[in-house]
């Protein structure tokens, strides 16, 4: 996986170079969902420059912490459909709102 | 004697009340974050994409289950179905049930809003449910590239609540507990369906999956202390068949493997009918009221119905009369036969005591 950065409706998706894995775990305060023995050297998910954290199951498939049950081979495509269901999420949440439903 | 899990659709009002009121009350202990907790943190460690996903959280929901136990000994954990109860106006979602928790726990349940977002169809579960293998039932692509249990079933209503349901998180969500007991139960009966067909561990990665490997986070607990969800001391309505101090409450139902029969304890009777309800087969007695009823299937090989409306008496309104066949089950048999079976799964003969298919006259020995 390489560094990228791109525009999805109206989001930016950026995958970069941690500051230092050591600095990262300190920040987040939680590696369970990194600790993925034996893979590549991880970079950072963005959406919006903010960081989303995410692991990768035993066979691989990328997973994120907030959107957890959609499991996909690439992360940038799940960070995309991440970003498709928090709109729609929002949206949903909106309308029920405005409609009184819970 | 087995707990009773049961489709929530079969609860009494009373017993919803207690199964949310023990949550408020686990809640407030923090038991039912800690849960989460435990979830969140072998989300990517083993607990899914492994042969582990199964036994593991059959492990989880059985230790919820005693938790919940601890606040009232009635309640069990209920199960969903989600091909079958689809709808966000579904019963389920009531501010009675489960609805109230969303704005009371804060979980920012969006139905459907995933991208794809449906529940599973029961075709879906009847083709993954005829799959032989256990690797092949939970985990395994078809030959149509159809994904097994863990992936087609499992994960769309997961996503379908979404908000907290869709985290890793999710056992912060009561939905969570239903939804996976609906997993657990399908387990249970491909398992019935598919006996002799053993556990099949995942290969390999950093950690072995093997049948006596342990469950990460209870180590001293394993796939093999769980395979048989009956000797964890539980027991599914989809069961059909009651075994020695087994005990039907009031709503309380069993069905047939095939779902196509149902023995409904209700109105202090046991009532044998279709699953639509609309066709009564046999009832063993006068409907009465429900107060201090229970229906029990007795060491002794008797089935028998109590009544202890009054405290100082165990007095019996209807049975079977089938004491001595120590040890027996009551069956209730994909074509319809109703009956008590030895230990050893086979009819008695002459048979003490059965109600027969549908147009086959009368039970025997009921007069």
């Amino acid at each position: 996986m390489e560094p990228q950065r791109q525009e999805y409706k109206g989001h930016t998706i950026e995958l970069r170079a941690p500051e230092g894995r050591e600095e990262v775990r300190a920040r987040e305060g939680r590696e369970e969902l990194r600790a993925t023995e034996g893979r590549e050297e991880e970079l950072e998910l963005l959406i919006d420059n903010k960081p989303l954290r995410y692991g990768q199951l035993p066979d691989g498939l990328y997973v994120l912490e907030e959107y957890a049950y959609d499991w996909q081979e690439n992360l940038t495509d799940l960070a995309r459909r991440f970003i498709d269901y928090r709109d729609k999420a929002e949206e949903i949440r909106r309308e029920d709102e405005s409609g009184g439903r819970e | 004697m087995g707990l009773l899990r049961k489709n929530y659709k079969f609860m009494s009002d009373d017993q919803k009340k207690n199964f949310v009121s023990a949550l408020y009350v686990l809640k407030n202990k923090g038991v039912v974050d800690n849960f989460a907790q435990i979830h969140a943190k072998w989300f990517t460690l083993g607990i899914h994409r492994t042969s582990h996903f199964l036994p593991w959280h059959r492990e989880m929901l059985y230790r919820f289950e005693q938790e919940l136990q601890k606040v009232d000994s009635s309640v069990s954990i209920p199960y969903w179905d989600s091909t079958a109860d689809n709808s966000p106006s579904s019963p389920l979602w009531a501010d009675a049930f489960l609805g109230q928790f969303n704005t009371a726990w804060n979980l920012k349940r969006a139905f459907g809003a995933a991208q794809g977002s449906h529940l599973p169809t029961l075709q879906q579960v009847q083709n993954n449910h005829q799959r032989t293998d256990y690797d092949l039932f939970w985990y395994g692509q078809d030959a149509q590239g159809l994904d097994g249990l863990e992936v087609s079933i499992h994960n769309p209503p997961h996503q379908w609540v979404g908000g907290v349901m869709a985290t890793d998180h999710s056992p912060q969500d009561p939905a969570f507990y239903l939804h996976h007991c609906w997993i657990d139960m399908l387990w249970a009966w491909w398992q019935t369906w598919h006996k002799d067909s053993p556990y099949v561990p995942s290969p390999p990665t950093w950690r072995s999956w093997g049948f006596g490997d342990p469950l990460l986070e209870w180590p001293t607990h394993y796939p093999v202390t769980v395979w048989d969800h009956r000797k964890l001391g539980y027991r599914y309505d989809t069961d059909h068949w009651l075994a020695a101090g087994d005990v039907l409450n009031p709503s309380d139902c069993q069905f047939s493997l095939n779902s196509s029969y149902m023995l409904l304890f209700k109105m202090g009777c046991l009532q044998y009918q279709t699953p639509d309800q609309k066709t009564v087969l046999w009832r063993s007695n006068d409907p009465t009221s429900d107060t201090g009823k229970s229906c029990i299937m007795q060491s002794d090989g008797n089935l028998v119905i109590y009544d202890d409306t009054n405290p100082n008496q165990h007095k019996p309104i209807w049975a079977s009369n089938t004491v001595g066949h120590n040890n027996s089950y009551l069956l209730i048999q994909q074509d319809g036969h109703l009956g008590i079976y030895g230990s050893d799964w086979k009819p008695f003969t002459p048979k003490p005591w059965s109600v027969p298919p549908p147009g086959e006259g009368r039970p025997d020995g009921w007069g």
